[in-house]
């Protein structure tokens, strides 16, 4: 080791100054501040476009609409009425529930392809991968418009059946029902929950699955100890992306839902447009959101609790 | 150590597509034997080691173990476990959960579990690790963890991966011992892989030296030292100087060699038959060979220049060059005295000599 000198007089002076320059070492110094640096057009945008309209949401919520204008006294007649009509809880529980069915249905039918993906697909899988995404390549109303013309009264199914004999009048019961809303959503947020759940499976060390056959497990079992936990991030949140945005969805239902398909979104647009009430439309998307916010914490409660026991 | 065979592998090649990864290998390994498949990477010991796992079927041949067939047995059924290279250590499990994980089959209670978990964790000497996620392990201790996770269950063989190679070198050396030890008082079969040579001569208590899918000599330590059976196995194992030469005659048991420009030497034979007239080739290890500034009395001895030395602390390398001698001899010497580093001093012409029992006599290919 070399002694340490101070740096020469003439070495000094030639530091730049100004802000700048002051700004750029303050970066290279301070690790989280080059980190909100690197975010703040992020921050900014998020702030901007949800933070703000979210507070604006629940101050429109404790508001009344008097027809044109809006009365800005403080109020819980919104929420209190949520509770008091019986038919806004139970939409919403039909929505969660179709939510909770089209989550459930996409997961199961995700997983396998996902599997098949990261563990039996050697060569091309990007091909794989992109051909998933191939629906996305067409609007989403064409998607559903396509279900309608498959699922509808002299559609596809129908005029087959019919075709091949097996039923002689067309049968009602595919359209217009949660079932159609069920089936549709499950087939559109497919690839949302394809893509998070391969990365997790593609990401689990071989060896480890060598390991667990090795230490006396056969398939079956290999999966649930070790295949499945080690995916749970993936499948976690594929049930999030598919969940969140369903239940607040409101075209699908509005396309093949029908009556008895009708979803919570459906009301809140309503609400908001032709029903020309924003607090009390502010107040259902407030009351959507926590439930839907207490569904997930439930949801990783018992995922967490069925990591445990499996360990 | 007895000389029944329980590991016995006949005849057993594996094919990837166009590659032989395994060519026609056959193999006995004894009961409580400590083995070793020693080789570069790709020379299929891997391969090997992981159809002894069942983790891959032998393409032909069959393997036993203790008398049973394994072509049919799959790998979640034999009575083999392995420390895989990686360790393989459970993320998402405890240590107590990783080491009993295979014993979650024999659904014992939880105190009985407990304790064999401790036993184990006595016996890698890691006591009181039960609650440990795997990630607040070191690379050490997931080493530990995986061997005492696949020796809990008592298996027959213990397979082992290149365990040591991501160690740094002094808990490394310390491991080797350790294991050595451990397989002493288990008692178990242990088939080790591995690309580093003095690990496998340190360790076994046999070692097949593999190279493109074949072994080219199964032998203990000191006789794969001393007593190579070809260049590649002398070349592979330590350092050797190999000198072209020609076998003259055989009388007594003893060859007598011309090796050009090192002179007529007597060499034993060995195991290998030596014609006269054959070409052949002389191999002498560095540390069999002295330096000295005069010319010895009596013995076998050259006359050489000192091209190039390196000093490695306990010892120097030299490398002399000989007349008529391509490649420079290499010499190593011990450095015994501080103040007089063998070697220093040695200027101009220097003598070089060994004795007739430093010479292994091979066949030129």
């Amino acid at each position: 080791m070399t002694d340490h000198v101070a740096p020469a007089a003439d070495v000094i002076a030639h530091i730049p100054r100004g802000p700048i320059a002051r700004f750029r070492r303050a970066l290279m110094r301070s690790e989280a501040l080059s980190g909100y640096t690197m975010l703040s057009p992020t921050l900014l945008l998020l702030i901007l476009v949800m933070a703000l309209p979210i507070v604006l949401l629940v101050v429109f919520s404790f508001w009344t609409q008097n027809y044109t204008d809006i009365d800005k006294t403080f109020t819980l007649a919104n929420h209190i009425k949520f509770f008091e009509r019986s038919a806004y809880p139970y939409l919403l529980g039909k929505s969660v529930l179709i939510s909770s069915s089209v989550t459930l249905i996409t997961v199961l039918l995700a997983y396998p392809m996902a599997y098949f993906i990261a563990f039996r697909v050697t060569k091309h899988k990007l091909i794989w991968l992109i051909l998933i995404t191939v629906p996305f390549w067409t609007s989403y109303l064409l998607r559903v418009f396509a279900w309608k013309i498959i699922l509808g009264y002299n559609g596809v199914i129908n005029s087959g059946l019919i075709e091949i004999g097996l039923i002689a009048e067309p049968l009602a019961f595919l359209l217009y029902n949660p079932f159609a809303v069920v089936l549709t959503l499950a087939h559109a947020w497919a690839a949302f929950a394809i893509l998070p759940i391969y990365v997790s499976l593609e990401k689990i060390d071989r060896s480890l699955l060598e390991a667990a056959t090795d230490l006396g497990d056969g398939r079956l079992k290999r999966f649930i100890r070790i295949t499945l936990p080690l995916s749970m991030p993936g499948l976690i949140a594929a049930s999030m992306l598919v969940f969140i945005p369903t239940v607040g969805d409101y075209v699908t239902p509005n396309l093949v839902g029908g009556t008895s398909g009708t979803m919570i979104g459906n009301v809140i647009q309503s609400l908001f447009g032709r029903g020309n009430n924003w607090p009390f439309g502010a107040a259902l998307s407030i009351i959507t959101m926590i439930t839907i916010t207490a569904m997930i914490c439930l949801f990783l409660w018992g995922t967490r609790s069925f990591r445990r026991r499996v360990a | 150590m007895s000389d029944e065979t329980f590991i016995s592998i006949q005849g057993v090649s594996k094919h990837f597509g166009d590659v032989h990864a395994v060519d026609r290998v056959s193999i006995d390994i004894a009961r409580g034997e400590f083995f070793s498949l020693l080789g570069p990477s790709g020379c299929g010991k891997t391969t090997l080691l992981r159809m002894l796992a069942g983790l891959e079927f032998p393409t032909m041949g069959e393997i036993y173990i203790d008398g049973q067939a394994m072509s049919s047995v799959p790998a979640n059924h034999r009575p083999v476990n392995m420390v895989f290279q990686s360790y393989a250590i459970f993320p998402h499990l405890n240590v107590k959960q990783n080491i009993g994980y295979s014993l979650v089959q024999d659904k014992l209670p939880k105190a009985e579990f407990d304790a064999k978990v401790g036993e184990m964790l006595d016996l890698i000497k890691l006591p009181g690790y039960e609650d440990r996620a795997s990630h607040e392990l070191s690379g050490g201790e997931r080493q530990r963890v995986a061997l005492a996770r696949a020796l809990i269950r008592r298996p027959k063989v213990l397979l082992l991966d290149e365990p040591l190679g991501a160690l740094d070198k002094k808990l490394r050396e310390k491991m080797q011992l350790e294991l050595r030890a451990l397989q002493r008082s288990v008692g178990i079969t242990f088939v080790f892989v591995t690309h580093d040579q003095e690990e496998a001569l340190t360790m076994s208590d046999r070692v097949a030296v593999m190279s493109g899918g074949r072994y080219l000599q199964i032998d203990t330590p000191t006789k794969l030292y001393e007593a190579p059976q070809n260049r590649e196995v002398a070349d592979f194992i330590g350092t050797m100087n190999f000198f072209d030469a020609r076998v003259r005659e055989t009388i007594d048991g003893k060859v007598a060699i011309d090796a050009g420009p090192l002179g007529n030497l007597t060499a034993s034979p060995g195991s290998l038959a030596f014609s006269a007239g054959q070409n052949s080739l002389v191999a002498i290890r560095p540390e069999k060979i002295t330096i000295s500034s005069a010319k010895p009395a009596n013995g076998n001895a050259v006359q050489g220049v000192i091209d190039d030395t390196a000093y490695l602390g306990d010892r120097s390398h030299f490398y002399v060059q000989v007349n008529g001698v391509e490649k420079p001899v290499a010499v190593s010497a011990q450095n015994v005295n501080q103040s007089q580093l063998s070697g220093e001093g040695h200027q101009g012409q220097i003598w070089l000599s060994w004795s007739d029992d430093a010479i292994v006599l091979l066949n030129a290919d």
